[in-house]
């Protein structure tokens, strides 16, 4: 097994992905914003909760992947699993789900 | 091995792999996510702004974009929990499969029929 399996991540390589993590989840955060603004001509006020839980995905993502290096040297991979991925995926296909409702209703 | 780690299908056997590579894949990942969240984009501007193009055929489009917006982050969460499993084994990495071929021919296809509704009078 590589050193570096093992090791706790150092360098660059940790603040580089963290901050990839940041950049999608607010890029996210804005997308839902836009979408949400968008969608609600055609939604109306239903266009809000899918807004909000479309924004807690990508909170829960923008928190989980800044922290995902924030670990204990005994463990230094336990925490880097699938979550993050999962719920930012969730909030991307909330997001499109959205706005092809928006388009393929009545009206829209 | 029994593991807290979830999906429980990637980490439950295999072992560490080099965090290089498995950070790797994760920056791979986000790019995708990245890549959908610009087809969303071009799904509502294409809706939204008059290209000229009959209504019909600008919701088409649209739609073709959005499709391509809830498919490819399903498939890049999938191909980035596949690639982490193949590290963990020492195995071969996935290939993209036929989301790849499908992303460019929607967007080609897109932009074609755009191109030609520019140029025809």
């Amino acid at each position: 097994m590589s050193e570096f399996a093992t090791a706790s991540p150092h360098g660059a390589q940790p603040e580089r992905t963290a901050l990839s993590w940041q950049r999608t989840a607010l890029a996210s955060a804005t997308g839902a914003a836009v979408i949400a603004r968008h969608s609600s001509e055609t939604l109306g006020v239903l266009a809000l909760p899918l807004f909000l839980g479309t924004l807690g995905f990508a909170a829960a993502a923008f928190f989980l992947g800044r922290h995902r290096y924030d670990l204990s040297p005994a463990e230094p991979a336990r925490r880097r699993d699938g979550r993050a991925p999962f719920v930012l995926t969730l909030a991307v296909v909330a997001m499109a789900l959205t706005e092809l409702l928006a388009l393929v209703i009545p009206g829209g | 091995m029994s593991t807290d780690r979830w999906p429980a299908w990637v980490y439950a056997e295999g072992e560490e792999p080099d965090y290089r590579f498995s950070l790797a894949n994760e920056r791979t990942f986000l790019a995708w996510l990245r890549t959908t969240l610009a087809l969303i984009a071009a799904g509502v501007a294409v809706n939204v702004i008059d290209l000229g193009v009959p209504e019909g055929v600008a919701r088409g489009l649209s739609t073709l974009l959005l499709g391509l917006g809830v498919i490819t982050p399903a498939t890049a969460f999938v191909r980035w929990a596949r690639a982490e499993r193949a590290m963990r084994r020492e195995t071969e990495l996935p290939s993209m499969g036929a989301l790849a071929v499908v992303l460019t021919a929607v967007v080609l296809l897109v932009a074609t029929v755009l191109a030609v509704v520019a140029v025809v009078p």
